[in-house]
């Protein structure tokens, strides 16, 4: 196990720049989850880690030591892909084992890895089987267990849950960090699905257009988005934005285009501002007898929660109610929200406004 | 209203069982005929009406073995057969597997590899005549070998790099990581899945190097003529012999259409490999 530190990476395809300079840490142990839109450089990231694909640029090191130049079997990292990429013509043990037989490791050595494997994995009765005649569930724990046996310093994660439908993909999602928390192992993860980023990351590093947006704790990016960009991305549904005059510098007083009040109960200073851009969650909403004022358009009901789709001042707004409500298309209601959950963010530059 | 819908669809079965018989009949027939003229005297080949019931005789076989000494054509287009096809395979298939998966500029190849299969035989076989007369390798097993292998390998490198492109580049991803060196990712990773696609080109080039008569007519005589060739001695001044040209045209053809029956399940795999997902 270790650390992984990515010092002033680029990653250059020809003319065209898609990671200028990216620098951050990997503790030893901790599960860091890449997130972002597609396209934004984080499967290239996490490929230039495995050795797939050339640095550009800058430096990777594994603890104090620099990996640029070292090929992909020499990393010690064991990758798993979004498509499982297992050997159609190897059965699952033989799958499991392929590493070790290559590095020529005694038989029983590799008997004893892959059944271990199997074993964490629910996989013992399933050894003899080609890929073919598994579920995508299980194809899924054979590509990590090709990982486990290796016992690599790190694991790689590319997007393996986009293959495989909501339910398995939750399941799935559980299974993951549960092996995490057993086996101690530094992982890098990548995902576009900011719900996976949210349950399963020891931290989280937000990409758009080849640049850390933020990194932090899940819970840090939610309370606290750094920019507009990663207070929509993270949550969901996404953070509601609302144009905003200020009305009163040195007092929580704010007002939409189109009139209508918005409540801020623990605001920054805004001199000098006139403008800012409102940000409230869904799930920050509740329904009041005063607030603001709000036109419901679809009530979704979801069994749990209830979700509003409404307008502010003509302005589409999600409100998350986590009880049942009794409101119908059509009726005008009062929004008031939760004390201290609203953002201010710089229309401008979209960063937050800190004070 | 049904009766006449259930009529209709026979009448189409009807109609399109007779044009498959017929088809059917355009394509075995000569070969049927060349068949039966192999077993059949020559008299009995050129009588009118045609005869379809006859002694059936194995005279043209025996000529073509105790006269003709057809047994060194074919011992030849063996040899240069199977040497050709092995030496076609094994230089094709890295190659193919390298354009497929692991050179990012095979653009300007592949396109060189198509304007060779443009140029047509006949256009360039009074140089290779010249060459393999100033290197002495006239009537040598290997002018033919070099040739058909120079032909053929365009060919079968733009055969399995389809093949090769079947399979996805992340197995390749994998088996990197995992600790294969590029060769290794070819013969542990690659070829087990693209073995029937490999074996459909090799049923291919042996059909194509078995059948060659050009080269073979050019760049032979007397010591490595191919089968193909032995035909040419039967048109003779007092006429053809047509049960041994019968008799020849038989065991010609014969192997290729037993390799071919042999490696049918691959070439239906090979054929088909990742029309269905």
């Amino acid at each position: 196990m270790t650390d992984v530190t990515i010092r002033n990476v680029t990653k250059r395809y020809g003319a065209l720049t898609v990671i200028p300079q990216l620098s951050f840490k990997i503790e030893d142990g901790e599960f860091v989850v890449l997130v972002g839109p597609s396209g934004c450089g984080k499967s290239t990231l996490l490929r230039m880690l495995a050795g797939l694909e050339e640095i550009s640029g800058g430096d990777l090191l594994m603890g104090a030591e620099v990996i640029n130049d070292r090929p992909a079997k020499e990393r010690d990292m064991a990758i798993v892909f979004q498509n499982y990429a297992l050997y159609p013509h190897m059965t699952v043990a033989e799958n499991m084992g392929f590493a070790l037989k290559l590095r020529k490791r005694p038989r029983a050595e590799i008997d004893e890895r892959v059944d271990k494997a199997a074993a964490i994995l629910g996989l013992a009765k399933l050894l003899d089987r080609y890929p073919r005649a598994l579920s995508g569930g299980q194809r899924q724990r054979v590509a990590m267990g090709r990982a486990i046996v290796r016992d690599p310093q790190v694991f790689l994660f590319d997007e393996p849950l986009s293959n495989l439908d909501a339910k398995l993909r939750v399941q799935m999602r559980a299974e993951i960090k549960a092996l995490h928390q057993r086996l101690k192992i530094t992982t890098v993860y990548v995902t576009h699905d900011q719900i996976e980023a949210m349950t399963m990351a020891d931290k989280i590093v937000v990409m758009n257009e080849g640049r850390v947006e933020q990194m932090g704790t899940p819970l840090e990016l939610y309370d606290r988005p750094a920019n507009i960009f990663v207070a929509g991305f993270i949550g969901s549904p996404s953070m509601n934005f609302l144009p905003a005059t200020v009305v009163l510098a040195n007092s929580p007083a704010l007002k939409t285009p189109e009139g209508v009040e918005l409540p801020v109960d623990a605001c920054p200073t805004l001199t000098g501002r006139s403008e800012v851009t409102y940000g409230i969650r869904p799930e920050h909403l509740e329904l009041g007898e005063t607030g603001i004022p709000a036109e419901v358009v679809v009530v979704e009901p979801t069994g749990s929660e209830t979700q509003l789709y409404v307008t502010v001042g003509g302005r589409d707004v999600v409100v998350v109610l986590r009880d049942r409500a009794d409101v119908r298309p059509g009726e005008k209601i009062w929004l008031r929200p939760r004390k201290g959950s609203a953002h201010l963010f710089d229309p401008n530059s979209g960063a937050r406004i800190t004070g | 209203m049904a009766t006449s819908s259930k009529t209709n669809r026979t009448s189409r079965k009807l109609l399109w069982t007779l044009f498959w018989c017929v088809l059917a009949f355009v394509y075995l027939f000569p070969y049927t005929w060349m068949v039966l003229t192999g077993f059949r005297h020559g008299v009995d080949t050129i009588s009118m009406p045609p005869r379809f019931i006859f002694e059936p005789t194995l005279a043209g076989f025996k000529h073509l073995f105790e006269v003709t000494g057809f047994q060194k054509y074919i011992i030849n287009s063996a040899v240069v057969t199977i040497v050709s096809v092995v030496l076609v395979i094994g230089v094709s298939a890295p190659a193919a597997y390298a354009l497929a998966h692991v050179s990012r500029r095979g653009g300007a190849l592949l396109v060189a590899i198509l304007i060779a299969r443009i140029i047509p035989a006949i256009a360039i076989g009074v140089p290779v005549y010249l060459i393999a007369t100033r290197l002495h390798q006239l009537d040598t097993y290997q002018a033919l070998v070099v040739i058909n292998v120079a032909v053929n390998i365009p060919f079968a490198i733009w055969l399995m790099r389809s093949f090769f492109m079947e399979v996805h580049p992340t197995l390749r991803e994998a088996a990197i990581s995992d600790g294969c060196s590029e060769w290794q990712v070819f013969t542990k990773i690659m070829l087990p899945l693209v073995l029937g696609g490999m074996l459909a080109t090799a049923v291919f080039v042996f059909i194509g190097v078995w059948n060659e008569f050009l080269f073979a007519l050019i760049l032979t005589t007397s010591v490595s003529p191919t089968a193909p060739l032995a035909m040419l001695g039967f048109r003779t001044q007092y006429g053809v012999q047509w049960d041994a040209v019968g008799a020849a045209a038989f065991l010609v053809s014969t192997p290729v259409i037993v390799f071919a029956f042999i490696m049918q399940r691959y070439l239906v795999q090979g054929m088909t490999m990742g029309s269905v997902k």
